[in-house]
């Protein structure tokens, strides 16, 4: 007892000049923030208002000016015309046909080396190893020639395959994560008479769902902001979210005004799983980032 | 517990957002195959065998593949076609891209590359045959039509008929220029240099834009005026024969490329902000008169003309300002792009008819204001101001020489129709921008000549 | 009879444990490892053959070159320019972890709204790389006098009185390098951030609270308790950003398409394997690219583990004391 109100009286007694950095720091805090938050915002804002503005206005009002009236059609003709509707669908197909994909692959593959161990697993564990050197960027002037040669060329098929077998990003996760779960689980279903085919679906999957929920959030982000592979690999006529918006820029007249209020559209979804889900993207995309 | 609300949190996200897209993505290309069948061939393998073989069978539907956007998006190609659809009952299904020799030659990767299609530029002459039907020989399509040389291999088998054929100059508007006090079209560099510092002082207009945010093929026009600049229709065979220098002091790329370079060099007469110049707001800029000129070759001068609105008649054309030793201005005329049937048509004789039909009856040319590519069409009318100039297409190549040129430009990497961001152009065009000076434009056809040459003695030998 | 026998023991054999697991094994694999061969370890291969060839994309012509494609690219001087392009993103990479440790610790310290400035800050990464570059695309615009208006940088600047300043331009490749390296550490320092909280906040309040007593100021606090308890995050963190600055694409391709300048490795990669057709040239800088991404990979699997292991022993001391 005594101790402690010696501590405290300490801690009083240099109250006064502690007080005053404090403050200082207090307000080089918020400052920085604040800055921040300005730097994040003013691009944004400019798209923004810009998207409400018609082509008279965006040729006329400084960027950060607010529209002199304000257009909607803008959303309209970007949405059908523009194609940012086919652009989210065919984002949309990709990526849950993608994410079954590699939920089903990623928790398999994942089970069988972790948990039977052999010469063989122990092999292919390598070998998946060994693929995480493997820079994707620079791998695809090669891998483009497969792809046709497969006459996966300009289907959707060509971007999902990638998504799904070269993500071994996901694999690692699993196999982290069923290093947590104890075997002894799997041995408690063995002794009730299970087939591995039976302890996979109801012990293991049931167990790996933080790890697949951690992958979904990856795998989201990660396939509604590719660019490089749709680019490459996709006909203009089937354009997901990232390709449609380039195609504003690249070639035709750029009329910005349009061009706006498409980043919005494209933006929303995105905004509005970051608000649903954020504790859980932290977490997911940070875990996903120190397994690399 | 927690992780349970969290999956199925996920899930249903994804699921709405999928069951979205699927109805969307359903209605979308309904929509789009109501206009037209979809693509990825699967219109052509349905419509299987050729029209000849079951003549009361489903349409054939030949695709052709262009880089026209805009006449696909206005519709002008697909009005255009309706004569010869009827005649033959078939469905001509044009698909565009803005970046055509891109998104083509990716596309020729497979065996999917459209029925008919514009031959892109980087496919060299000899592999033509590994993805084209020939037409014929080289005596026949001459005789029918121009620049049958075009597209043709060592063995004199031509595989694309020109859809048309551009003569090269400048775009300038008439109004501007006049409203400067400029009288006579200028006949030599400096001349054209003084012309454009005098639109500077005398007029609000930006005397020469250069289009530098679409450079991968706006440098290529000024490329265009090598042979109209060299006067000389043999000159990139004398080239070769005589083993000159690319960038020899005289000849046409010297010429050509130093006006560039001065012109770049010159602030004041372009545009402050080359990185964010604007191809189609341009059309619209150059007919109101704040652009003063442009160098393009003849086929834009309709699609400027479209954009003029009320200042139709101020689009102007003039030749190349070069003139030769001979007193005379020259101007080349040349072929745009060449329409190809692919190898792996199912439709070949009715592709081929359709190309020819393109090239001497569609009327396409003429509406672009583009020389026909039948021998016996006339010059268009935009192509006035070239009375006193002689007009010439390039003579071909010797049979030892055919297809040479284009091996020898790719081997050495000096990439002379190449718009990537390490091409000579690009370097030449930011080193005056940056206002670099004489010695780096130097440096460069320093460097260029040196990569030519050693290519050349690989290919032709010492 | 025969094959009746012989077919039982193995129907028997395969209901047996050792029998699940073989054609789980060959089930749950065979999809997943012949993906890995295609896509993966074929083109690897192909790529190193390749780089040897000179060849198009179309594999028409195909004649072998020995090591020409290498001596290219170690003798002409664009190639290897596009690496110093590289320099530009390194640094910014340095100075976006100063300034995520810095906003880290803020947010980390008794903030109010921490959630939403955490948010707000982070959202960048979220957004879609295309839409960023276009936002910035805008947001650089010089403007054109009657014509174009300026971007939205020059026009925030202009209320302050300044000229409109050409930021992306051939005059200066170092101001249009720093505006699309900004735009890099605009897009991905958030990230960062978040790595940096987890990291911090995984330090035993008990430290702090010693800290307190002892009087330290947060500078001093920062020095001694934060900075040696995330060394291994932040060793990390710089090598996946020697990784980044050398495999940049996105944004220079979008905003200024490698023009002024502003290209860098990947960029030239492809343009020479789909523009310019020589996929034997584009498989050898790609071979280049892999090697030192293997180094630098290597490196850090080497560093890592060990660091790492501290951080899991910490955070497991952490978690008995608790």
């Amino acid at each position: 007892m005594k101790e402690r109100s010696n501590v405290r009286h300490s801690v009083i007694r240099q109250e006064k000049p502690i007080y005053w950095s404090r403050i200082i720091v207090k307000t080089f805090s918020y400052l920085v923030l604040a800055i921040g938050c300005i730097m994040v915002f003013i691009p944004i804002a400019a798209v923004i208002f810009g998207a409400f503005k018609d082509s008279k206005d965006v040729a006329n009002t400084g960027a950060l000016e607010l529209p002199t009236h304000w257009v909607f059609d803008n959303f309209k003709t970007a949405f059908i015309d523009g194609k940012v509707l086919k652009g989210l669908g065919n984002t949309a197909i990709i990526i849950v046909v993608s994410c079954v994909g590699t939920i089903m692959t990623g928790t398999m593959t994942a089970f069988v080396i972790q948990r039977f161990d052999g010469k063989m697993t122990r092999f292919i564990k390598a070998a998946f190893l060994l693929a995480t050197l493997l820079p994707n960027i620079s791998m695809q002037v090669t891998v483009f020639q497969i792809m046709y040669k497969l006459g996966l060329y300009r289907t959707f098929a060509a971007p999902i395959v990638l998504y799904v077998g070269t993500d071994i990003i996901s694999i690692y996760i699993f196999m982290q994560f069923l290093s947590q779960i104890p075997t002894s689980l799997d041995e408690s279903g063995i002794i009730d008479g299970a087939s591995y085919p039976r302890i996979y679906f109801s012990i293991i999957l049931p167990n790996l769902k933080p790890a697949i929920a951690t992958v979904l959030i990856i795998k989201f982000v990660g396939i509604y902001n590719d660019f490089y592979t749709p680019n490459l690999y996709m006909s203009e006529d089937d354009p997901v979210v990232s390709t449609v918006l380039y195609s504003f820029i690249s070639g035709k007249r750029t009329q910005w005004e349009i061009v706006f209020a498409g980043i919005i559209l494209c933006i929303i979804p995105t905004l509005i799983m970051f608000l649903t889900l954020q504790k859980y993207i932290y977490n997911g995309l940070v875990s996903g980032a120190v397994k690399e | 517990m927690k992780t349970g609300k969290l999956l199925s949190a996920v899930l249903a996200a994804i699921m709405s957002v999928s069951t979205m897209g699927l109805l969307t993505g359903c209605g979308g290309s309904d929509s789009g195959s109501s206009a037209a069948p979809s693509g990825n061939g699967g219109a052509e393998s349905k419509a299987g065998s050729s029209e000849a073989a079951e003549p009361s069978g489903e349409k054939v539907t030949l695709e052709v593949l262009t880089n026209r956007t805009d006449r696909v998006q206005d519709g002008s190609l697909d009005k255009l076609t309706d004569p010869f659809e009827e005649a033959n009952n078939c469905e001509i299904k044009y698909v565009a891209y803005e970046d055509y020799a891109g998104s083509v030659s990716t596309r020729m990767g497979t065996d999917d590359y459209g029925d008919v299609l514009c031959i892109p530029d980087d496919v060299a002459l000899a592999d033509l045959k590994n993805f084209f039907e020939p037409f014929g020989t080289y005596d026949d399509i001459s005789a029918k039509y121009r620049w049958a040389d075009a597209k043709m291999d060592a063995d004199k088998n031509v595989y694309g008929i020109s859809t048309g054929g551009n003569a090269v100059g400048i775009l300038y508007n008439k109004k501007v220029w006049s409203d400067a006090g400029i009288t006579a079209m200028p006949k030599t560099p400096d001349e054209f240099i003084t012309d454009l510092k005098q639109i500077k002082e005398k007029t609000e207009a930006i005397p020469l834009y250069t289009e530098y945010a679409a450079a991968d093929w706006t440098l290529n026009q000024w490329g265009n005026l090598v042979n109209s600049a060299s006067g000389n229709p043999n000159y990139e065979n004398d080239i070769l024969e005589k083993k000159l220098d690319l960038f020899a002091k005289d000849g046409g790329y010297y010429q050509t490329y130093k006006l560039m370079f001065d012109i770049f060099s010159t602030p004041g007469i372009l545009e402050e902000d080359h990185a964010n110049t604007d191809w189609e707001s341009s059309k619209v800029w150059f007919g109101e008169g704040k652009i003063a000129t442009l160098v393009m070759g003849s086929w834009a001068i309709s699609q400027f003309q479209e954009n003029a609105g009320d200042n139709v008649a101020d689009i102007g054309y003039m030749p190349a300002p070069f003139t030769a030793a001979d007193g005379k201005q020259y101007a080349e005329t040349s072929s745009d792009f060449c329409m190809g049937v692919s190898k792996h048509s199912k439709n070949v004789d009715l592709a081929k008819k359709f190309v020819e039909w393109f090239a001497s009856e569609s009327g396409f040319a003429q509406k672009e204001g583009m020389i026909g590519s039948a021998l016996n069409s006339q010059m268009p009318d935009n192509l006035s101001a070239f009375q006193d100039t002689v007009t010439f297409s390039k003579t071909s190549a010797p049979d030892n020489l055919i297809g040479k040129w284009d091996e020898i430009d790719k081997e050495s990497g000096v990439g002379i129709w190449d718009g990537s961001n390490d091409n000579f152009k690009l370097k030449m065009a930011e080193a005056a921008f940056a206002g670099k000076g004489e010695s780096e434009f130097e440096a460069i056809i320093k460097e260029a000549n040196e990569k030519w040459a050693a290519a050349r003695d690989k290919i032709l030998g010492k | 009879m025969k094959t009746k026998r012989k077919h039982a023991p193995f129907k028997k054999w395969i209901k047996t444990y050792e029998g699940q697991k073989f054609y789980i094994s060959v089930l749950f694999l065979l999809i997943p490892v012949l993906l890995l061969a295609v896509f993966t370890f074929v083109p690897a291969v192909n790529m190193i053959v390749y780089s040897f060839q000179d060849r198009d994309k179309y594999g028409a012509n195909v004649s072998w070159v020995g090591i020409q494609n290498y001596k290219t690219i170690f003798t002409d001087t664009s190639i290897l320019s596009t690496f110093k392009n590289s320099l530009y993103y390194l640094c910014g990479s340095f100075i976006q972890q100063v300034i995520a440790l810095l906003v880290a610790s803020i947010l980390c310290s008794k903030i109010r709204a921490k959630g939403l400035f955490k948010g707000i800050l982070f959202f960048p990464y979220l957004m879609n790389g295309v839409a960023v570059s276009i936002i910035f695309k805008k947001f650089f615009v010089k403007g054109e006098r009657g014509i174009v208006p300026e971007g939205t940088l020059n026009s925030v600047l202009s209320v302050f009185g300044i000229e409109p300043i050409k930021w992306i331009s051939a005059e200066s490749p170092l101001l249009a390098n720093i505006c699309l390296v900004f735009v890099s550490i605009w897009r991905y320092v958030g990230f960062d951030i978040i790595m940096y909280i987890g990291a911090i906040n995984s330090i035993s309040p008990d430290l702090y609270e010693a800290a307190d007593l002892d009087g330290a100021n947060p500078w001093q606090r920062f020095k001694y308790i934060v900075f040696p308890s995330i060394k291994p995050i932040i060793s990390l963190q710089l090598i996946l950003a020697v990784k980044g600055a050398i495999s940049v694409f996105e944004i220079p391709y979008i905003i200024t398409g490698g023009t002024m300048n502003t290209s860098t490795f990947v960029i030239d990669t492809i343009n020479t394997a789909f523009s310019k057709n020589k996929v034997g040239l584009a498989s050898a800088m790609a071979v280049i690219l892999l090697v030192i991404i293997i180094i630098v990979t290597l490196l850090q699997k080497y560093f890592f583990r060990e660091d790492g292991s501290k951080l899991r022993q910490r955070r497991k001391t952490r978690e008995g004391k608790r």
